[in-house]
């Protein structure tokens, strides 16, 4: 009976833990490997080495461009959670019940274009005669138009317009798993406004900023796209480097050893963000 | 006071529409420019760049090779979830105590996850 059950148990999981290894184990293996092998005279030597990781380690371009995926990362973790923490706030509490719904879906309908086409919509609005620049030039607010495009600026906005959006549907949902009693206890107990909300709502929503910021963290750092459509060529992120080597040098060995980069930068945010990442209310 | 707060919400709304839609509708909108550049002034309606879009073969072909992916790797990629996702399925009763358990329950938001796991 036991020996049957447990085969069972492995006729049901066996499908998902064959897709599992196929789809994401397997591919994993394959870049681990490859970043041990080296590219030499145009073909890739398949001698295990650790050349890539030392080159990593030692190369300033590409300890620059890390520095730039951080940097702009960074800027656009902030800038997200700061415009969208307001945003989700004023949805669960000042927008009316019914509205919610609407409010949220019409945040979330402009993302259901492909991101290539968000991404280039962003530069013809950023362009020196796009509308932006045409506005402030025919308002009189500036005299000549301004470089916008291809710029860090860019990459940052047209980031933070996507993930404004991610943030605001997990902190909107641990705003509203926020029961209203103890707001309505605190100001029956003399509490102002202000304090029900450094207090009590902002401490309680902790988690939907965190989530939102480890997915925009996650989903920003390994972006090629962006970058590369609006940011341009003049600030290479790592993304871009990475895909450098792939389409102009060949190098894949070079290209695995800066993904697992990003993939250890990832995990190590994780490792440090996973207490937090639960929308559950803390009990 | 508390108009002039619920007032400020209200614009704070707009304008974060305001920066969500505008590229999207800047695109649409010089989708219909009359001339060759898709920047202010707006010269149109005009329907050319859609003439020259579908008289276009290579991009009709494009179009279609887009449908044919979206549709032929939305069908894998739902049909491997179903069947990873069913074993990590749990009965409603002990769905809370899973979803505290699993290292990325937090990673979605629960009511996003939830279809796929609670069955009454």
């Amino acid at each position: 009976m036991e020996h049957q059950r447990r085969w069972q148990g492995w006729v049901l999981v066996g499908p998902a833990l064959l897709v599992t290894l196929a789809l994401f184990a397997a591919p994993m293996v394959m870049v681990v490997l490859t970043s041990l092998y080296r590219r030499s005279g145009g073909l890739t030597d398949r001698t295990l080495s650790f050349d890539n990781y030392i080159r990593l380690a030692t190369d300033s371009t590409i300890h620059q461009a890390l520095w730039n995926s951080i940097e702009v990362v960074a800027l656009t973790v902030i800038f997200s959670t700061l415009i969208a923490y307001p945003f989700a706030y004023i949805v669960a509490y000042k927008v009316p019940q019914k509205w919610q719904a609407l409010v949220l879906l019409l945040t979330v309908v402009p993302f259901w274009t492909s991101y290539v086409v968000r991404s280039y919509s962003w530069l013809l609005v950023l362009a020196k005669n796009g509308v932006i620049n045409q506005t402030l030039v025919s308002w009189g607010i500036i005299a000549e138009p301004f470089t916008m495009a291809n710029t860090r600026f860019a990459t940052v906005l047209a980031f933070v317009h996507f993930f404004v959006m991610v943030s605001t549907l997990t902190i909107y949902a641990s705003l509203r798993q926020i029961p209203r009693n103890l707001g309505l206890a605190a100001r029956d107990l003399g509490a102002s406004p202000l304090s029900v909300f450094l207090r009590i709502t902002l401490p309680l929503s902790i988690p939907g900023v965190v989530v939102g910021a480890f997915l925009t963290f996650v989903l920003a750092i390994g972006d090629y796209i962006t970058p590369q459509i609006v940011g341009g060529g003049n600030e290479l992120v790592l993304p871009q480097l990475l895909m450098l080597q792939v389409s102009r040098m060949g190098d894949f060995p070079l290209a695995a050893a800066m993904a697992l980069v990003l993939l250890i930068i990832v995990a190590a945010v994780y490792a440090v963000s996973a207490k937090n990442l639960t929308l559950e209310r803390k009990r | 006071m508390k108009l002039v707060r619920s007032g400020l919400s209200w614009v704070y709304v707009l304008l974060i529409f305001g920066f969500i839609l505008m590229p999207v509708v800047s695109l649409v909108v010089f989708s219909f420019q009359a001339t060759n550049l898709p920047v202010p002034p707006f010269t149109g309606p005009s329907l050319r760049w859609y003439e020259a879009l579908f008289a276009d073969s290579r991009m009709i072909e494009a179009l279609r090779n887009s449908i044919v992916v979206g549709v032929v790797s939305g069908f894998f990629s739902r049909f491997s979830c179903r069947i990873r996702a069913r074993p990590l399925s749990t009965p409603r009763s002990t769905c809370n105590q899973s979803n505290r358990d699993d290292p990325l329950g937090g990673v979605l938001p629960r009511d996003w996850v939830r279809p796929l796991g609670d069955r009454k």
